[in-house]
């Protein structure tokens, strides 16, 4: 410092920067620099320096930098990460609006959104915010609100009038200790999943008050359970004792939740218990009646249990959701004696994220499809240069990952998933399935490939056409970043996430994509594959046959209609929660709405539709739910799968469902419909099969249908039977 | 000598982050001027002042914090 001059950053940076690469190899100092009192010419100085001494900006520095707002020539961040790129892009001087749009768009469609330091997203969301852009900005924070909850405030003011024009969704907040930390935390954890959360809470310990009240109407009760609460209340009790206590307390606890969902047909979201991190038996914890760790898998098992008997239940895991949170951050002794606040902050962030995360996948499906890259995706090398048996996929490393990751596809498969190829290849690179030793996969498993070089996202696209699916359907696995791009480019629905470039990496990562995660797993699940086959063989014999109905004729198809069963109905509430296109009510009828009985008046009769044809059996496929009110029925729902729009199947399940009612003395059909931007497909049902239009009401249209002068009309291409079988 | 009774800039920050109050703040401002400085609030002011000085309250520190005040006095001790 020379002489009486005031104390100034940035001379002392100058005098700093002529060690540069010194520094930057020893780490030292330069972190401790807060890069906003630099310059731009400064910071192209030191880039200079690494540059001639051969070394590039390290990931750190290149935080640092970016986060204080200056941009780095396009060379440096290329070696690191893409991200890197698109932040220096974002910083850019004079960058236009659609610019950081477009920009900002891929950041997120690159996820997972943890990988930035807190810094880093605070200068996103303040660029965004500054460029006018503050929705984006909005969402951005939001989708990085677990790992940083601080890149929220720029736009905070804005949240609340964000929130309100999200899909609304009704919560209500209960649990065993002071929740109203968790509140906060699941508005903006569900805002980043696109709901627009209300969320009341019970108040302090109000467990077993809110679960015996029913105080509807809410779509879930969200219970927040904490280890305290089971722990032994007094330790003068013997030991058998404590776990008699334990046992009546769970009891209570599973009892009074199977009560509520059946009261209400409202959700419960509760959450099990979190790893041990202080024992209350040390090393015999897990093995003695009153150890922490016994008594919080004994809970855990009990809630596993419940949530297994009953789809209204729905398990968050907490281990794995506080996973990446290190033990001591999980919990603040300081809270809890203060407040009785149960968790740390953080730790409520990544529970709420969790029930969000759940709720998505419960409202709107997991991804049905799975669409794979072949090469250096499903085996290590390339099939066209490197040769059929050169191909890394086996026991041996590094084929041993690729045949983990095939382990992972092939489990998905089982799991309700189907799988298609994408592969720029000759077609004999479907050759490896069946020939390479170490393959998993085989080409069976696969619903449709297109190994060819047209472009992939053409390929998709046909492929989506041919299974009758949207393109949001779709998951998009593969290891080029060119290829990602694209598809984000050209089919932005498809889901298409960043792939870690080491396929050790791979096998976990997919494990942990929430797109994939089931939330229930029924029978039908696994032969989805079965299904998906046998349309695409019947789409071409549609290509060859004459007449569309001598098509239909040629497919032999029978519909077996029955009313509701304990087995069919998991799969018919699936039907209702799956089905965008063909629904004409859009009523996402569960479970327990489903097996209602009579409340009042009116009587719910539930039927439902399988369909065999030549080509294989296309399993339960349409199902309806019919009101009746002495001699009127409303048609409350009326869904189909997209497996078989197309075929008449609606028109003779319509017609069985109407003969039905005829018989059991119905007077008048009433059909509704109410309009989405998905399911135009089944708008003139009604009209169709002869209904007149009458009035309708919110945001329902109504049809009537008169069954004193109705008579049944012969479908033709579908043979239709009752199946016995009575609820 | 600095003067115990200056607020540094900051706490005019978190008053404003946490309780959302814009009104003048002094070392007596305490949760009687500040309508939405209740217990649970309270909690919310403690983690905002231990994140932004990266610092750690004992329980006693967090009941020691009743004036505005107090809190600039409970920095200096922690040298920040």
């Amino acid at each position: 410092m020379k002489g009486n001059t005031a104390f100034s950053i940035a001379t002392m940076l100058d005098e700093l920067l002529e060690f540069g690469p010194a520094l930057v190899r020893s780490r030292q100092v330069l972190p401790a620099i807060d890069w906003r009192n630099a310059g731009p010419v400064q910071v192209e100085k030191l880039v200079s320096q690494l540059d001639a001494a051969g070394m590039t900006v390290p990931h750190w520095l290149a935080f640092d930098l970016l986060a204080a707002g200056h941009t780095l020539r396009p060379t440096e961040p290329q070696n690191s990460s893409s991200d890197l790129s698109i932040l220096s892009a974002l910083n850019r001087p004079g960058v236009k609006p659609e610019e950081a749009l477009e920009l900002a768009r891929r950041l997120q469609c690159a996820g997972p959104l943890d990988r930035f330091p807190v810094k880093i997203w605070k200068q996103i969301v303040d660029r965004l915010n500054d460029l006018g852009i503050a929705e984006q900005a909005i969402k951005l924070a939001l989708s990085a609100y677990v790992a940083a909850p601080d890149a929220l405030r720029p736009v905070r003011s804005l949240l609340d009038s964000y929130i309100s024009k999200l899909p609304p969704v009704r919560l209500r907040v209960s649990g065993t200790s002071n929740t109203q930390t968790f509140v906060a935390a699941l508005q903006y954890a569900f805002a980043a999943h696109d709901f627009g959360a209300s969320v009341t809470d019970g108040g302090y310990a109000s467990l077993m008050i809110e679960l015996v009240q029913n105080r509807a109407p809410t779509d879930a009760l969200i219970l927040l359970l904490d280890q305290n609460y089971f722990m032994p209340r007094d330790w003068r009790r013997d030991h058998d004792q404590i776990r008699v206590d334990l046992e009546e307390r769970l009891t209570a606890l599973t009892q009074a939740m199977t009560q509520f969902c059946r009261c209400t047909g409202a959700a419960v979201v509760v959450n099990t218990l979190p790893p041990i991190t202080t024992p209350s038996a040390g090393f015999a914890d897990m093995a003695t009646n009153g150890g922490a760790a016994y008594i919080s898998a004994q809970v855990n098992q009990a809630l596993a249990s419940a949530a297994a008997a009953n789809p209204q239940i729905l398990l968050i895991d907490t281990a794995q959701a506080l996973s990446t949170l290190p033990g001591p951050a999980r919990h603040e002794p300081k809270l809890w004696y203060y407040g009785r606040i149960a968790y740390s902050e953080a730790a409520m962030r990544h529970i709420a994220w969790s029930v969000a995360c759940l709720w998505r996948i419960r409202t709107r499906g997991p991804a049905k499809v799975l669409a794979l890259d072949f090469d250096n995706t499903l085996w290590g090398g390339l099939f066209g240069d490197d040769g059929l048996e050169n191909l890394q996929c086996g026991d041996d490393f590094p084929g041993s990952a690729y045949k983990a990751f095939q382990i992972e596809c092939l489990r998905l498969k089982s799991q309700g998933m189907i799988l298609v190829g994408l592969s720029k290849n000759n077609a004999d690179a479907l050759d490896a399935f069946d020939k390479h030793p170490g393959m998993v996969l085989r080409r069976e498993d696969f619903v449709a490939t297109c190994v060819n070089w047209h472009s992939k996202p053409e390929n998709l696209r046909t492929i989506a056409d041919e299974l009758g699916l949207g393109l949001d359907a779709f998951l998009f696995l593969d290891d080029s970043p060119h290829e990602r791009e694209e598809m984000r480019r050209l089919c932005p629905q498809v889901i298409a996430p960043e792939m870690p470039s080491d396929p050790a990496m791979r096998p976990e990562w997919l494990r942990s994509m929430p797109a994939t995660w089931p939330i229930r797993i029924t029978d039908a699940d696994g032969q989805r594959t079965e299904y998906y086959t046998a349309e695409i063989k019947s789409r071409q014999l549609r290509e060859t046959s004459g007449s569309y109905e001598e098509y239909l004729s040629g497919l032999a198809q029978r519909l077996t209609v029955q009313q509701v069963t304990p087995v069919s109905l998991p799969r018919i509430a699936q039907l209702h929660q799956r089905t965008n296109q063909f629904n004409l009510t859009n009523e996402r009828l569960t479970e327990a709405d489903l097996s209602r009985t009579a409340d009042g008046p009116e009587t719910r009769l539930v039927y439902s539709g399988s369909v065999r044809d030549r080509f294989g059996d296309l399993g339960l496929v349409v199902a309806s739910a019919v009101d009746i009110n002495s001699n009127t029925a409303v048609i409350r729902s009326l869904v189909m799968s997209c497996r078989v729009i197309g075929r008449q199947v609606e028109r003779a399940f319509l017609s069985a469902l109407v003969q039905q009612l005829q018989t059991d003395e119905v007077h008048i059909v009433v059909g509704l419909f109410k309009p989405t931007p998905k399911n135009a497909v089944a708008e003139h049902v009604y009209r169709d099969f002869g209904f007149e239009p009458t009035n309708g009401f919110e945001g329902f249209t109504a049809w009537k249908l008169s069954l004193m002068t109705w008579k049944a009309e012969p479908t033709h291409t579908i043979e239709t039977i009752w199946s016995e079988s009575r609820c | 000598m600095l003067d115990v009774q200056r607020l540094r800039p900051e706490l005019t920050d978190i008053f404003r982050d946490v309780f959302e109050y814009e009104g003048p703040l002094s070392s007596n401002t305490s949760p009687e001027d500040v309508e939405r400085w209740d217990s649970l609030q309270h909690i919310a002011l403690v983690r905002e002042i231990e994140h932004t000085f990266q610092i750690t309250l004992s329980m006693d520190e967090m009941m020691e914090i009743t004036t505005a005040g107090a809190i600039e006095k409970l920095l200096r001790r922690h040298g920040v």
